[in-house]
């Protein structure tokens, strides 16, 4: 066994494990923080419950607030913005968002049911008068039930079993419809909402948080990339071949050394050419930023991606980002690992280019060479740069073609003391990740990203 | 999908807490159990016999002006009660709950005719007004209330 592997003998520099930033945990605080703040705000502003209605009303209450102040977070969550995007990292991004999308259609649907019975009660109605009086007397609860239907429908096409059954593009337009959603939801609230609608603190601060969300979203996401594209001038300078069915897109500007971008981060492309404008694309920069080009590379699968090898040079570009958490931490000098999965290679083809190599080794494995680009590419920087790739080709079938914990560690011996990033589909990220664990390297050495379209 | 079911049970576990406890807040407030329990009745019923329910004078109340509230699931119900010579002479309200047209709608003229059955019967011993049961609880609730400062 190799000395430099045992934990009493780490060189120094490589004792720096807690490189994943403990930011990371902040974003989790300060959702529940709010969630918290939210229950205080709705235990402090109404009086308290006489009857078995005036319960039921109570925690309707609790539930539109609670909901309301999940939406919102769901809204962050997607807002692309830098600071949570390098904190919490894409994988995590997605997984956060999918739970509380559920939990807030749980919520507004609880919400639902609980004012329909809790006023039935109160005022000993039937369920269809109920149901006509607060949609003919109360202001915008009818704008509210039509956000009700909208989020259901958005929550259904994101059930698995229907997601797939859907091209992205369609997928992605119904789940818009969350934002027209929200729009219509916020009215009820400020002009019915026990807690909301006396002005005061909780009203002024509630109205305050919805702007600025629509706000942040909009100058996240429309405004900034809109910026960007005209300030750089991105158009499209060449799309070129790689192997199989892989293109890579280089596309150029002005000014690309002051571009916000890092190698192992990913932009959202559109490009403004017919038909085309409408879809943004996520697809990872598989150089490193060096000032005057960016690329991007991607395999021609989907509908969208079929039609970019015609993309022709000279259309604008507009890129939504940058996003993705597979980032080096200033600082880092100890060995890092790189594990690719088929076309998950190009973030970290970037990073293998970019990183510091004390110790650098990529692991790149793949069914067959035709779906694994860039090979000569990194067998290039691999000689300039002293560091070691590794192929791993065969279908799943083919035992010796398989990673496992121990192979991993024949690779690179020191893989205990590294960083290691990993990319590839979601089940590739899913396999790697326990052997990592076995071989000791522990969760927040690893940083991980999937390739899915969310 | 098994940490989301996780979260809704934990969440409706809370909430149930939650809102129980705070009804159990309530109940030790409450003075007027009794009123709860009792259907609402016809309608407001301004000078009707039945609306009076005690045979018994109204008692003689000490002169001065007093301001209580009761708070309801819908909102607070705030009152200036003024006696003099005995009698109550003028019950000033001061907020009632809901603030949307609608409620007012509701809540305002039963203020009004529980204001003038009140003041003719000279205790808050009166029939709640159908239609606007927690104004009414609320408004006897703390008309009860000013009566007892001031005795």
């Amino acid at each position: 066994v190799d000395v430099v592997d045992r934990p009493h003998t780490k060189p120094r520099q490589h004792a720096r494990t807690d490189y994943r930033p403990r930011t990371r945990y902040v974003p989790a605080a300060v959702l529940l923080l709010g969630g918290a703040l939210v229950i205080v705000t709705w235990w402090r502003n109404a009086a308290p419950p006489a009857t078995s209605g005036g319960r039921l009303i109570d925690a309707a209450r609790l539930t539109g607030l609670l909901a309301g102040y999940f939406a919102l977070t769901q809204v962050v969550l997607r807002a692309r913005l830098g600071v949570l995007e390098r904190a919490l990292g894409t994988d995590a991004i997605n997984a956060a968002h999918r739970v509380l999308g559920g939990y807030v259609l749980a919520l507004v649907v609880s919400h639902v049911a609980l004012v329909t019975a809790g006023y039935m009660r109160a005022g000993r109605s039937s369920f269809a008068d109920q149901a006509v009086s607060l949609l003919r007397d109360y202001p915008y609860v009818w704008w509210a039930l039509t956000a009700v239907l909208l989020l259901l429908v958005v929550g259904a096409s994101s059930a698995p079993a229907v997601r797939r059954t859907m091209r992205y593009e369609v997928w992605h337009g119904i789940h818009m419809l969350a934002y027209l959603a929200l729009a219509l939801a916020f009215f009820h609230q400020i002009a019915n909402g026990e807690d909301l609608r006396h002005h005061g603190t909780a009203r002024t601060v509630w109205i305050a948080l919805w702007a600025m969300t629509g706000a942040l979203l909009l100058g996240s996401r429309l405004l900034r990339p809109a910026v960007l594209s005209l300030r750089h001038r991105l158009v499209v300078d060449a799309v070129r071949p790689e192997t199989g069915d892989v293109v890579s897109v280089e596309v150029t500007g002005r000014h690309l050394d002051r571009f916000p971008a890092a190698a192992g981060q990913y932009f959202r492309w559109r490009f403004l050419t017919g038909g085309r404008w409408h879809s943004a694309h996520p697809y990872s920069l598989s150089a490193e930023p060096d000032g005057h080009r960016l690329r991007f590379t991607a395999t021609i699968t989907g509908r969208s991606s079929r039609s970019l090898p015609a993309v022709p040079p000279g259309t604008r570009v507009i890129a939504e980002g940058p996003c993705g958490g597979l980032l080096l931490p200033s600082g880092w000098t100890g060995p890092v690992v790189l594990i690719a999965g088929g076309v998950g290679v190009t973030p970290l083809r970037a990073l293998f280019a970019s990183c510091p190599n004390t110790s650098l080794t990529l692991i790149y494995r793949g069914h067959c060479p035709e779906r694994m680009p860039l090979r000569g590419e990194l067998d290039r920087i691999a000689e300039r740069r002293a560091a070691t790739v590794h192929y791993v080709v065969g279908s799943r079938h083919d035992p010796e073609a398989q990673l496992c914990a121990a192979r991993i560690e024949s690779m690179c011996p020191n893989v205990r003391h590294a960083l290691v990033f990993v990319c590839g589909s979601a089940s590739f990220v899913r396999h790697i990740r326990p052997m990592l664990a076995e071989l000791g390297v522990s969760g927040r050495q690893v940083r991980a990203e999937s390739f899915e379209l969310a | 999908m098994r940490r989301l079911v996780m979260l809704i049970v934990a969440t409706a576990a809370v909430i149930a807490l939650l809102v129980t406890i705070r009804a159990a807040d309530r109940s030790d407030v409450r003075n007027r159990p009794a009123a709860l329990s009792s259907p609402p009745t016809a309608l407001p019923t301004l000078g009707s016999p039945s609306s009076s329910t005690s045979a018994v004078p109204p008692p003689h109340y000490p002169s001065g002006t007093v301001v209580k509230e009761d708070h309801t699931d819908y909102g607070t119900v705030r009152l200036k009660v003024t006696t003099k010579n005995g009698r109550i002479v003028e019950i000033g309200v001061l907020q009632l709950p809901h603030a949307n047209e609608v409620d007012r709608e509701l809540s305002e003229p039963a203020a009004r005719a529980l204001t003038r059955e009140v003041l003719r019967v000279q205790t808050a011993d009166v029939d709640i007004v159908s239609g606007a049961t927690y104004t009414s609880q609320g408004y006897l609730n703390s008309l009860q209330a000013a009566l007892d400062q001031l005795s």
